[in-house]
């Protein structure tokens, strides 16, 4: 049946009620601004939704990194001064206008760089982190695979031999697979494995417990510190920590827009995200540091025999095989959004498949990344902690906490954040001079870093450095030009 | 101008040239004049509920400050 013919039968009321489902559902989706009656998450929902995003097996995997820097007392310090930092400076920056307007976070971007350059911004944050973690994750799941089969067989692992890499190969595939099928599925997998990963890492933990005494734990040292000079490994430390915080700006915005209010879009990131991602950090960090090994496919065997071992390789493989699944499908959602007519013409199948191509030849041609995986973390902070300092200043200090929800959703080639070409250069600006800032304060490809570093981080600069040039720039240019509508 | 066209016209260019409805419908259009003017309106009366007050901002940078120094003194 056609859908002409369907309506021709439809009553006024019915065509009016369902355009109202329609329009309600494209506001969910983010074409419009939610209004506060459809917001439907309270304090504890948002926390739960926060805790189920944050309690992944990549906290285990940086708990680990973690423990190749400092010991487990210093390494807690870390993770909870990194985390609290990174967390409450992301959520300032994303989940307060989201929260006020239930507006989508990439369109509010435009308010900060302009209808184009919120896609570049877009393709920087969110494709190519997406693209990165698709990859470490499914070179995890093979080294699952790889670790199982050992086990099964009586036999050493090898996490980087072609087992590995078709195992991860696999799971690429099967995640194209999953997600090309729809979010019903993820949503399926997402109820069952965030409530289990809790329980694997109390089990975790109570094994570790039980092999050593917590203040046996505390005076273990560092499993292999790059530094003699130890305020530098420490510092080292915090800074993966900064950059796991920070990694949360492409994602928590879009959560918060569900919340009621700006409180209950602010505050659960306190509790959902620091909580469960420092929780599971501490987890991975004394695992790797008691066991000598910092790779959770490995310290999993060890710690907990051949018959649990295997139940938790299986089970950590299929949980980074949901983590995978829900960072594809919001990755390429997101997209769709900011793409132009043609990108959304590409059918949903073949841009996902499209997507998974880099990831795929990762997998095959740069396998060493898995074990420097922190180093892209680290690199990921350098424009994060950018886009958070531009999205402080320019949201309560530039237009005083007001957004114009009209501009934002109407036409936008002659609308005010049209700014140059769709672009707003002095953004552009900032984020750069952010991103350069963290580089030359931080190398994360080498450790390599000015005196400066050991007091001040490199992301905390970073992120100062981008709030400061914005907010200078845009007080001496933008009004004059009429950019941006800014008050 | 945008011509008009009938809502399975509109459907019909959407499936060929791949642009959702939204992008040219007049209703749609209108749906987003009514939230926009349902936040004006909110903004006017200064009626945002659950608003982040200075208590908030105050307790958010307590909670963080004491969590820095009391693990920098702890752990570093």
């Amino acid at each position: 049946m056609t859908d002409h013919v369907a309506r021709g039968g439809l009553s006024a009321a019915e065509i009016e009620r369902e355009d109202a489902a329609r329009h309600s559902a494209a506001a969910e989706r983010g074409d419009a601004p939610l209004l506060p009656s459809e917001r439907l998450w309270g304090f504890w929902e948002f926390t739960y939704a926060n805790s189920a995003l944050a309690i992944a097996t990549w906290a285990f995997l940086i708990g680990g990194a973690i423990g190749l820097f400092v010991g487990p007392k210093e390494g807690i310090a870390a993770i909870v001064i990194g985390n609290i930092v990174g967390v409450v400076l992301t959520s300032l920056a994303t989940t307060c206008m989201s929260g006020r307007y239930g507006v989508e976070q990439f369109i509010a971007l435009r308010s900060q760089f302009g209808y184009n350059g919120s896609r570049v911004v877009y393709v920087l944050a969110v494709v190519l982190l997406t693209m990165g973690w698709l990859a470490v994750l499914a070179m995890m799941f093979g080294r699952s695979i790889d670790g199982l089969m050992a086990l099964s067989a009586g036999e050493a692992a090898n996490p980087t031999g072609v087992k590995m890499v078709i195992a991860a190969i696999g799971a690429i595939l099967v995640t194209w697979f999953i997600v090309a099928k729809g979010p019903t599925s993820i949503k399926f997998f997402n109820m069952v494995v965030s409530p289990a990963l809790v329980i694997l890492m109390g089990v975790m933990l109570y094994l570790i417990l039980s092999q050593r005494s917590f203040s046996e734990l505390l005076a273990l040292p560092a499993l292999d510190p790059p530094f003699e000079d130890n305020t530098l490994n420490f510092i080292v430390a915090v800074e993966v920590n900064l950059a796991a915080g920070f990694s949360w700006w492409p994602y928590i915005g879009n959560l918060a827009r569900l919340t009621k209010n700006e409180r209950t879009a602010f505050w659960p990131n306190i509790l959902g995200i620091f909580g469960a991602a420092a929780l599971g950090e501490i987890v991975g960090l004394l695992a790797a540091v008691s066991l000598g090994e910092s790779d959770p496919t490995i310290w999993m065997t060890k710690i907990a025999g051949p018959v649990i071992g295997i139940i938790a390789l299986l089970f950590v493989a299929f949980a980074n095989m949901t983590s995978m699944a829900n960072i594809l499908y919001t990755s390429i959602v997101g997209l769709r959004q900011v793409g132009t007519a043609s990108v959304r013409r590409i059918p949903w199948g073949t841009v996902l498949f499209l997507f998974c191509l880099i990831p795929l030849g990762l997998v095959v041609f740069y396998p060493q990344m898995y074990d420097g995986f922190f180093i892209f973390l680290v690199w990921t902070s350098a424009l994060n902690s950018a886009l958070a300092g531009i999205g402080i200043v320019d949201y309560f200090f530039l237009r005083g906490q007001k957004l114009d929800m009209r501009s934002l959703h109407g036409p936008q080639q002659n609308g005010p954040y049209r700014f140059w070409g769709g672009f707003n250069p002095i953004g552009l600006l900032a984020l750069a001079v952010g991103c350069i800032v963290y580089v030359v304060i931080f190398n994360p490809q080498t450790l390599a870093s000015l005196p400066a570093f050991k007091y001040l981080t490199a992301s905390i600069p970073a992120c100062v450095a981008a709030g400061a040039v914005h907010y200078v720039l845009t007080r001496l240019f933008a009004r004059g030009r009429g950019w941006g509508q800014y008050p | 101008m945008e011509p008009h066209f009938s809502r399975k016209d509109a459907r019909r260019r959407d499936a060929t040239r791949g642009t959702t409805m939204e992008d040219n419908d007049t209703a749609w259009q209108n749906e987003l004049a009514r939230r926009a003017r349902i936040y004006e309106d909110i903004e006017a009366g200064h009626r945002f509920e659950g608003t982040m007050t200075a208590l908030d901002y105050t307790g958010m940078t307590v909670l963080t400050v004491v969590l820095v120094a009391a693990f920098w003194i702890w752990g570093a």
